[in-house]
This record gives structure tokens, sequence and C-alpha cells, in this order.
């Protein structure tokens, strides 16, 4: 039997930064980015680690992934994120020596978070190296555009200064606790719902509504 | 009679006062799935609390030569990504030889379990924190039941927000996790703590 793998669909790929982001919309991701991304220094250095481990481990599935045991694919891929922690590390470290130290266990985490081991498992498998590797990056790029506008807001409100750089008088401190966090991406999601009912109505409209999403 | 009480303090704390979803946020898009499966939660939380422990016990010894290191913000979570690699293979075969019928059914959902925000997190907060064996075991047993309750919290809650009259734009995930986030606030304050001024 044969198998052919999807073909890259440059459309859907797009959709993933934000139409089906992978924080706001799926779901995906939230607590690294509830609990570990207070300011905007942690957001860019979690979207670099998640861009770093991402990517490789997509990419991966897609040529190797189908010539695995099913039962050892998960594995796999946890250990291949856990190696691309890696560079990851040392890139983060140019912009900041101790971000890992202020982000704590949140940035290893995204190593088995469940892009890398669900996704590559039920979906980039099926997919060809380009459509998976189109895919990883705009999945990076969506969380990406999600932990810079969240570390931004919490920094500002919570410390009243922006990548460090004293702006304003801190107001609200509590805004950096986890809870926060969820309550925040909850209205960041709502926002993102209200943004695509905008946009999808006018697009809508001449086709009589009859076009699916 | 101290190991027993130590182990029963450092099981309540990781339930209730540094519960693995409301305090750390760890393990919630594991949590959102299981949520949908009320009938999986128990076999589900069994499983964390088996790789949670076992893999404790496993990188105990292995995690003094690591965390002191220089570059121990990548070698640790790649050494308790490898201790969970090698009871994620026991646990396989495990369940595969002694109930190869409830093998059926959990079958290609046992490696995300294994491998989850939850899992890893639940070691790498105990080694975190440098506790001792007897303190990392009532830990991650502890965080396991932290983690089951905290879905059957959840799950009541949003299976209740279902019945509810919710904005158009706040159904779905933006509700839950605002709920999440409140319920997270009410934990934040039934454990003493006051919000920083």
């Amino acid at each position: 039997m044969t198998e052919t793998k999807e073909k890259l669909n440059l459309k859907e790929s797009l959709a993933y930064i934000f139409f089906r982001n992978p924080v706001l919309v799926l779901g995906l991701v939230i607590g690294q980015l509830a609990a570990g991304d207070t300011n905007l220094q942690n957001g860019a250095a979690l979207s670099v680690t998640y861009f770093f481990i991402v990517v490789p481990v997509l990419v991966f599935a897609s040529v190797i992934g189908k010539k695995l045991p099913e039962w050892l694919r998960p594995m796999c891929y946890a250990l291949v994120s856990a190696v691309m922690l890696i560079p990851a590390y040392f890139v983060c470290g140019t912009f900041s020596a101790t971000i890992y130290d202020s982000m704590g266990i949140y940035p290893a985490l995204l190593a088995v978070s469940t892009v890398p081991i669900v996704y590559s498992s039920k979906f980039a498998e099926k997919q060809n190296p380009v459509t998976a590797l189109m895919n990883g990056v705009c999945l990076a790029i969506g969380f990406a555009l999600t932990a810079i506008i969240l570390g931004a807001a919490r920094e500002f409100f919570g410390s009243g200064s922006l990548w460090g750089i004293k702006i304003a008088e801190a107001a609200f401190p509590a805004v950096k606790l986890p809870f926060w966090g969820f309550i925040l991406l909850g209205f960041m999601a709502a926002i993102a719902n209200l943004i695509k009912d905008l946009i999808k109505k006018p697009e809508e409209a001449p086709a009589g509504g009859e076009e699916k999403a | 009679m101290t190991y027993i009480f130590q182990f029963f303090t450092m099981m309540l704390t990781a339930v209730f006062a540094e519960n693995l979803i409301f305090t750390r946020a760890l393990g919630t898009s594991w949590m959102f799935y299981l949520v949908k499966r009320p009938k999986e939660v128990v076999k589900y939380t069994l499983l964390l609390i088996c790789v949670t422990t076992l893999s404790g016990l496993i990188g105990y010894p292995i995690r003094g030569l690591v965390y002191d290191h220089e570059y121990r913000h990548f070698l640790v979570p790649m050494v308790y990504i490898g201790v969970m690699a090698l009871v994620y293979i026991a646990v396989y075969f495990f369940i595969k030889k002694v109930f190869p019928n409830e093998f059926e059914n959990i079958g290609m959902n046992l490696g995300v379990a294994v491998f989850n925000c939850a899992a890893l997190g639940g070691l790498l907060v105990p080694a975190g924190e440098r506790l001792d064996l007897i303190s990392t075991l009532g830990y991650g047993i502890g965080m396991g039941l932290g983690f089951g309750i905290a879905v059957v919290v959840m799950g009541y809650g949003i299976t209740r927000l279902e019945y509810c009259r919710v904005p158009k734009i706040f159904r779905g995930v933006p509700i839950a996790l605002i709920y999440l986030g409140l319920l997270s606030l009410a934990f934040y304050g039934l454990i003493g703590h006051q919000l920083p001024t």
C-alpha cells in the first residue's frame, strides 16, 4: 500500500498564526505562558525556545516518524525536543545571560508540550517535510505573537517598564501571578474570537453564508 | 514516624498549597483533554502518579550530578526526559503483559500520558527545591492527586458553564481560561497568600 503525504497548503499553514493560533484558539501551551511569561524578555525567550523545539520536531516526525514503531514515536519526539533545548538556551543567552534563571522550569516544559508530542504524532507524520516545516514556523509565529503581547502587557502593568526600561510607575504588581496570566489569556482569546468574527462576516456576506469554515 | 509525617506533609502540600494546575499552571492542555473524558480521569491520574513517583525515584541519585552544572537549564530536563523514557518503556510492557485488555484502551495514548508538562513539572519542581527522597516521593504522589482533583473541579465547572448564556466571543477557550484563573485565585487566597502591593 503506497501512502501519499499531504502537500503544502499555504493558507492552512498561515492559519496557525491567527485563525488557528495554538494558544488563543487551540488552547495549547497555556501553563508556560500563564506562569512563565511575566515580562517582554521572557516572552521573547519562550518564543525562541518554542521555535527551536517545534520546527525540528515536526520535520523529524514528517521524515522519520512513520519508520519508527508507533509506540516509540512519542518517546523519540520528546528526546529530540529535549536535545533542541541546547541551541535554544545559547540563542536566548545572547539577549540576557540570566533569562533562563528568571523563567524557572517553564522553558524546559515546552519540550513536552502538546505540539511536539501530540501534533507531531497525529498530523506531522502524514505531512511532507515542507508542509511540516511551514506548519512548524507558523505555529511558532502564532505562539510568539501571543507570548510577546502577553509579556509586554504584564511587564507594563506589573512593573511600569518594557524590556527592562522604566517608562511609568508600577500600578498592579499582582498581574505577574499565574491566575492573572490565565485571566488575561482568556480575554485575549475572546478578543481573537471577536476579530475572527469581524473578518469572517464581510467575507461570508456575498456568498450568502454557504461557505463552511 | 518522622518519615511518615514528612511524607504526608509533602503530599498534602503538593495537593493543595502547590497544586499542579491552580498554583503552578502545569499540565493545563492535558487537563482540558481529560475534562471532556471524565471516565478516564482516574486511570490517567494513577498513570501520572506512577510516572512521577518512579521517575522521581530513578532520577533522585542522578540529579545531584547535573543540578549544580553550569548548563543545568538544559541538562536537568534532558536527564529527566531520559528517565521518563525508561519509565515509559517499563510501563508500556508492564501494561501490555499484565493488563492486556486495558492495553487496548490506553495503547497509543500512553505516550501522551507519560510525556506531558504535568509529569515533567512533577519531577522538575522537587528537584529544583532539592527535596530529599521521602519528600520527593510524597510530592510526586501529591502532585498526581492534585492533578486529578483539579481535573474533577474544572470538569464540573466547565459542564455547568455549557448551560449558561455566555457571550458568543467568550464561548470555548476564553471562558474556560477565565474560570481557571478565578479558581487559581481562590486557591491562592485559600493558602493564605496576599496580593503584592
